[in-house]
């Protein structure tokens, strides 16, 4: 007797973002099916298996998951959904025996997104010294020194030209990632900088350039490559002057705070050592914007201004673009005298007691003095 | 025939792992993050979960007796942990490990939140919840354990830390990644060292085993020779329960690695007490683990570190150590002598039959394996 010809079984992959995964053999033959039914939970996991990679080494495990017979085939639910990138193999020990490896389907969503490069002016001073890429969404961290690139005006990417840090330097949120130039080939007069030089010229111009390749913490990839010019020009070797940060009050208990800054400043200590302080000391909450190039901070409170005095307080570690700080240079002559000793800035400005008596302090007009004497 | 018979024989074996011990009852133990590890008697597995503020006891059944005969190496746990749970090696994280006294059955919980690992002082809790239970068998085989119907018991922990309040120097985290640290079963107790909401955070929880009512909850400081100062707010990382000259006391190693015993009769509920420091065992350091082990007929304690390498104590220089540390340590060590072994970068350490311990060990090439080392090592 002939046996009629067996359906050809397959295995089907079921691995989009957001449903259940799973792995299922169909169209097997009905007579395979129903042995099926009969099998117990080992047995069925033995049927069908899923493991990571191409080729599973002989102490691999298989990958976690339940087996279970379907009214159309035999199921393989994994306890925790593919993940995007990763290679996996299904092997069906049926008659034929099948395999199948697959990876699972890119999850949807918003693809990430280079949001902002700072410094974010088109000109920077050869010896700068950090650089931020501020991400869409929270990133991937891993291999992130393979997908960001500095390159020079001929597309060469520069080699060495920030410190390694293993899967780079990120903020908590994973949306921040600091780029740091190797201080060794900024310094003047040290071993790295003297052998290699400073990574950038002035003159040149130069793109950052963030690779297609970049995935965000769930897997989806930028699918572009991202590209910031910039040219650089001549070094900055001086450190901000304090006189040169000019304040304008609020004009009303609603407006916001504006300070011009004596020079582009960097971006990542611009939220950090630039406050706001009431008089009680504690620091006055609210929503901080950056923009002119780093040369504008602009402080809105969350809620209005109350009466009374307030301090804008300047930590001298403030640095520029160049790292050179409000009361210290980044790159000095070690020879030369000591810098003084570091202490913290204070500009008054206030608000007097009584409904809409404003402003007391600063202004667009003459300068407040600095350094300012702390609050009394 | 067969079939039927293998069905029967199943659902027996699923019936005996039913019968429920007292207090325990079937079904998912909700168990949000598995901070800490430890064995009860009787196989009994005990899941501290720091999330919840609550310990949970799962009879998982695992009471086959198994002994050691030379025991081999799994080499590379995080790429056989990574195939099993269908992610990459560098994504799996071992939070904590424990092996079962009587299965010598090895449980690990695990996350996959290895990527948050950004700096070397940042622990697995820190990063992630631990939502796995993986077991490792005899035969080297990595088995997720099921755990949507077993017979489990709850304790909850009072007056676990606020998550609100901020970690005082891990950048965006809460303190309540601390409040279940390291547990450890002894003569009907569950110890349970954490942070709580109390002004002196740092607790020692006293939980009865077989659970029921009567959690107490101590809260303790010591003298940190390294930071030359008391603390209040560091939590126990690893600790033994251990007589010293005919007292119960419990042996505390904390961070930046302070040695501190604490009389177990004293630790009573609502009450603060404080430790004395007998060991600084040099600081920039976690202990990660302390077991204690037998060889040639005497009892040591061995701990695992995370940046020294596994130190011995002989409880006998403890109990003749009279002194204590309440002055800035000069130097980098003080107190009790200890010894040290080869064997760096031990992740988790325990008890591995009477013979053996078992150190869950990143090696050179980077891989991290589970290595048995005989008790005659120490």
């Amino acid at each position: 007797m002939l046996a009629s010809p067996a359906r050809a079984a397959e295995i089907r992959v079921a691995s989009a973002a957001g449903a259940a995964h799973a792995v299922t053999v169909v169209g097997a033959p009905a007579e395979v099916r129903s042995g099926w039914a009969g099998l117990d939970a080992p047995a069925l996991g033995r049927r069908l298996q899923v493991f990571t990679g191409d080729a599973p080494g002989p102490d691999q495990p298989t990958v976690a998951g339940a087996v279970r017979a379907t009214e159309t085939g035999l199921e393989f639910r994994p306890l925790f959904p593919f993940v995007s990138g990763l290679r996996y193999t299904a092997v069906y020990a049926g008659d034929p025996p099948l395999r199948l490896t697959f990876e699972a389907e890119p999850p949807g969503g918003p693809v990430p997104r280079v949001v902002s490069v700072f410094p974010s002016g088109g000109r920077l001073p050869e010896n700068t010294l950090r650089l931020y890429l501020a991400f869409s969404q929270p990133m991937e961290p891993r291999d992130v020194e393979r997908h960001v690139h500095l390159l020079d005006d001929a597309g060469r990417e520069l080699e060495l030209a920030f410190v390694e840090i293993p899967h780079g330097l990120w903020d908590a949120a994973r949306t921040r990632l600091t780029l740091i130039v190797h201080p060794g080939r900024l310094k003047r007069g040290i071993a790295p900088g003297e052998r290699l030089g400073a990574p950038l010229r002035a003159g040149r111009s130069y793109a950052l350039r963030v690779d297609a390749g970049l995935r965000d913490a769930t897997g989806r990839s930028l699918g572009l490559d991202f590209e910031h010019r910039f040219e650089a020009v001549a070094a900055d070797r001086s450190s901000p002057r304090p006189e040169g940060v000019m304040l304008a009050a609020p004009g009303s208990p609603t407006a916001p705070l504006v300070v011009d800054l004596p020079e582009a400043l960097d971006e990542g200590l611009l939220h950090r050592l630039l406050w706001v302080e009431a008089a009680d000391g504690e620091a006055v909450p609210g929503r901080l914007t950056i923009d002119r190039e780093e040369r504008r901070w602009t402080f809105a409170p969350e809620r209005p201004w109350a009466p009374g005095a307030y301090a804008l307080r300047l930590h001298p570690a403030l640095e520029d673009r160049a790292g050179n700080r409000f009361d210290r240079l980044f790159d000095r002559e070690l020879a030369a005298a000591a810098p003084e000793p570091a202490r913290e800035l204070a500009l008054r400005f206030g608000f007097e007691v009584g409904p809409c008596r404003l402003p007391s302090a600063g202004g667009r007009g003459p300068r407040a003095p600095w350094p300012g004497s702390p609050r009394a | 025939m067969k079939k039927v018979l293998l069905l029967a024989l199943a659902t027996g074996l699923a019936g005996a792992a039913q019968a429920e011990k007292p207090g325990f009852k079937t079904g998912r133990p909700e168990i949000l993050s598995m901070s800490a590890l430890g064995f009860a008697p009787e196989g009994v597995l005990l899941v501290g979960d720091g999330k919840s503020g609550a310990v949970f006891a799962l009879d998982l059944g695992d009471t086959t007796p198994r002994e050691l005969k030379d025991p081999k190496p799994v080499t590379d746990v995080e790429a056989k942990l990574a195939a099993l749970l269908g992610a990459t090696p560098a994504d799996v994280l071992v939070h904590d490990m424990a092996t079962n006294p009587i299965s010598k059955n090895v449980y690990l919980a695990v996350s996959r939140g290895r990527a948050g690992m950004s700096s070397q002082w940042l622990l697995p809790n820190d990063v992630a919840d631990a939502s796995v239970l993986v077991r490792i068998d005899g035969d080297a085989r990595f088995s997720v354990v099921d755990l949507a119907s077993v017979p489990f018991a709850r304790a909850a922990l009072p007056n676990p830390i606020d998550p609100g309040k901020k970690h005082a120097w891990k950048e965006g985290l809460t303190q309540r990644v601390d409040t279940i640290v390291h547990l450890s079963h002894a003569n009907g107790v569950v110890w349970v060292s954490g942070l709580s909401n109390e002004e002196f955070a740092a607790t020692l929880w006293r939980v009865p085993y077989p659970f029921a009512a009567g959690v107490t909850a101590t809260t303790l400081e010591n003298y940190h020779g390294a930071h030359g100062k008391y603390e209040t707010d560091a939590p126990i990382r690893a600790f033994v329960q251990y007589p010293i000259a005919g007292r119960s006391e419990i042996l505390a190693a904390y961070l930046c690695t302070p040695l501190v015993t604490f009389d177990a009769g004293a630790l009573q509920d609502k009450k603060h007490v404080r430790g004395r420091t007998v060991a600084e065992f040099g600081s920039g350091n976690y202990p990660v683990d302390m077991i204690v082990y037998k060889n040639e007929g005497r009892e040591k304690i061995l701990i695992a570190n995370s940046n020294l390498p596994l130190m011995i104590v002989d409880p006998k220089d403890i109990e003749a150590f009279k002194g204590e540390i309440t002055s800035e340590v000069p130097g980098y060590t003080a107190g009790v002598h200890y010894e040290v072994r080869s064997s760096g970068s031990v992740q988790q350490l325990d008890n591995y039959g009477d013979a053996h311990v078992v150190a869950l060990q990143r090696l050179m090439s980077g891989r991290l394996d589970l290595t048995p080392y005989s008790v005659r090592r120490f």
